[in-house]
């Protein structure tokens, strides 16, 4: 008996746990409605992924995705300043994927191949600082309506968390 | 008295019968409910027979267990035991909302698994980070075709539900990646070593998704035909460009020069 109410516990947290890992799917009708919200979005990511799977070189991949990082930006602005701050967290999320996987993760990968002191180097540099502006950028929004839409505040740390993995990105590796 | 009655009374008697006057006396006429009679006592010697597994020692622990129980159960006044059961239950009821809160924290905070309510367009930036960071052509091709299955599968699925102007965006995206910026054209970028091993399975599902999508095309109302018939044609151009490649290879296989071709493979 002693082991039976630790036991059950122990399952009950282990099964939401495991709920909450399965993807949430909308009932069919709410997934239509979110298709014609999210239309413009599905089909930018489309366009950048054709020009990505074009693009040899990691510094033009980091111009890729910063582009895809600005257009994301604006739909983060667009959901706060219709105070929507739920569509702004899920846009977010996005967001910090593309900064993370593909600015950071091309930033050292260009980092590897190009030696200091060079012209790619600056080149390197500038489309970090350019990418770094458009997430400070947007980070101050976020700081400004988190004032009012509680719900950002998390939004927002979270977004500065990736704009440090991005400015580290291009740092030459430690010795 | 009938051979049915006569059958039950004996079914019904057990141990050392003792059979009311009017079955015995139907059992000395009756030859077939003899034999029945007999079978029957084969049975109640037979059961006597079977071998019985020894379990006292599993009864003597059960009776030590069962025992032991009262005592403590003795201890405990009523009021006692209805807070215990009172305990249990509310400590069910806690875990229970706990892990509501907690499946519902991890939903609806603003935390990565909330991305998870538009399925599809999670799916498609998962191909786009893998795009930014493939760097090889073979690489780019899975990805691709990927993406082209993740529409094909989305928009067969809201193939009703979704409006008309969506499902033709739909089925352009779907053509844009199987297009000649999309899989057609990086699929002649792959190089001979490879292609095949990796464009033929990427061709099967070619002809599946056209097939499904044909088959939509069927089912769905009159507005909602041409998005799926696009999709299909889309599907069989990419199916037909990468085989016409195939078959490129297959024909330099068979020249004089084709091991040269083919990267000094066959």
């Amino acid at each position: 008996m002693r082991w039976r109410v630790p036991l059950t516990t122990v399952l009950v947290m282990l099964a939401s746990l495991a709920g909450a890992q399965v993807p949430h799917r909308l009932p069919l009708a709410d997934q239509a409605r979110v298709l014609r919200e999210n239309m413009a979005l599905l089909q930018v990511t489309v366009a950048g992924s054709l020009e990505l799977a074009d693009q040899d070189n990691a510094l033009d991949r980091v111009d890729s995705c910063h582009r895809l990082i600005k257009f994301w930006a604006r739909e983060i602005e667009a959901a706060v300043r219709q105070g929507n701050p739920s569509r702004a967290s899920e846009m977010s999320t996005y967001l910090n994927k593309i900064a993370d996987g593909g600015v950071a993760s091309n930033l050292r990968a260009a980092r590897k191949l190009i030696p200091p002191s060079t012209p790619d180097e600056r080149l390197l540099l500038q489309r970090r600082d350019a990418a770094l502006h458009d997430l400070e950028v947007l980070e101050n929004v976020l700081a400004e309506f988190s004032r009012n839409q509680r719900e950002l505040r998390p939004v927002v740390g979270r977004l500065q968390a990736v704009r440090r993995i991005v400015a580290e990105a291009a740092d030459l590796p430690k010795p | 008295m009938n051979c049915r009655l006569a059958c039950q009374r004996l079914l019904a008697t057990s141990g050392p019968r003792m059979l009311p006057d009017s079955v015995q006396h139907h059992l000395v006429q009756c030859e077939q409910c003899q034999r029945f009679k007999e079978q029957l006592d084969q049975i109640d010697k037979a059961v006597r027979r079977i071998p019985i597994p020894d379990s006292s020692i599993a009864k003597t622990a059960f009776l030590e267990r069962f025992l032991a129980e009262p005592t403590l159960v003795s201890r405990q006044t009523p009021r006692r035991m209805g807070w215990n059961w009172t305990l249990v239950t509310a400590t069910s009821a806690a875990v229970v909302l706990l892990g509501l809160f907690i499946t519902g924290w991890l939903r609806r905070g603003p935390t990565p698994a909330e991305a998870t309510s538009d399925v599809m367009l999670e799916q498609m930036i998962a191909h786009q980070l893998a795009l930014a960071s493939a760097d090889s052509v073979n690489r780019r091709v899975e990805i691709l075709a990927q993406m082209a299955e993740t529409l094909d599968e989305y928009t067969r699925q809201l193939a009703l539900v979704a409006e008309i102007n969506d499902l033709e965006s739909l089925s352009k995206l779907f053509v844009d990646v199987l297009g000649n910026k999309g899989l057609s054209g990086k699929a002649e970028l792959v190089p001979a070593l490879n292609r095949k091993a990796l464009l033929e399975p990427i061709v099967t599902n070619l002809v599946r998704m056209a097939a499904a999508q044909e088959e939509m095309a069927g089912h769905v109302p009159p507005n909602r035909i041409m998005a799926f018939r696009r999709m299909a044609t889309a599907a069989r151009e990419a199916r037909d460009a990468i085989r016409r490649k195939l078959q490129e290879d297959d024909v330099a296989r068979c020249s004089p020069d084709g091991l040269a071709v083919l990267g000094g493979k066959s």
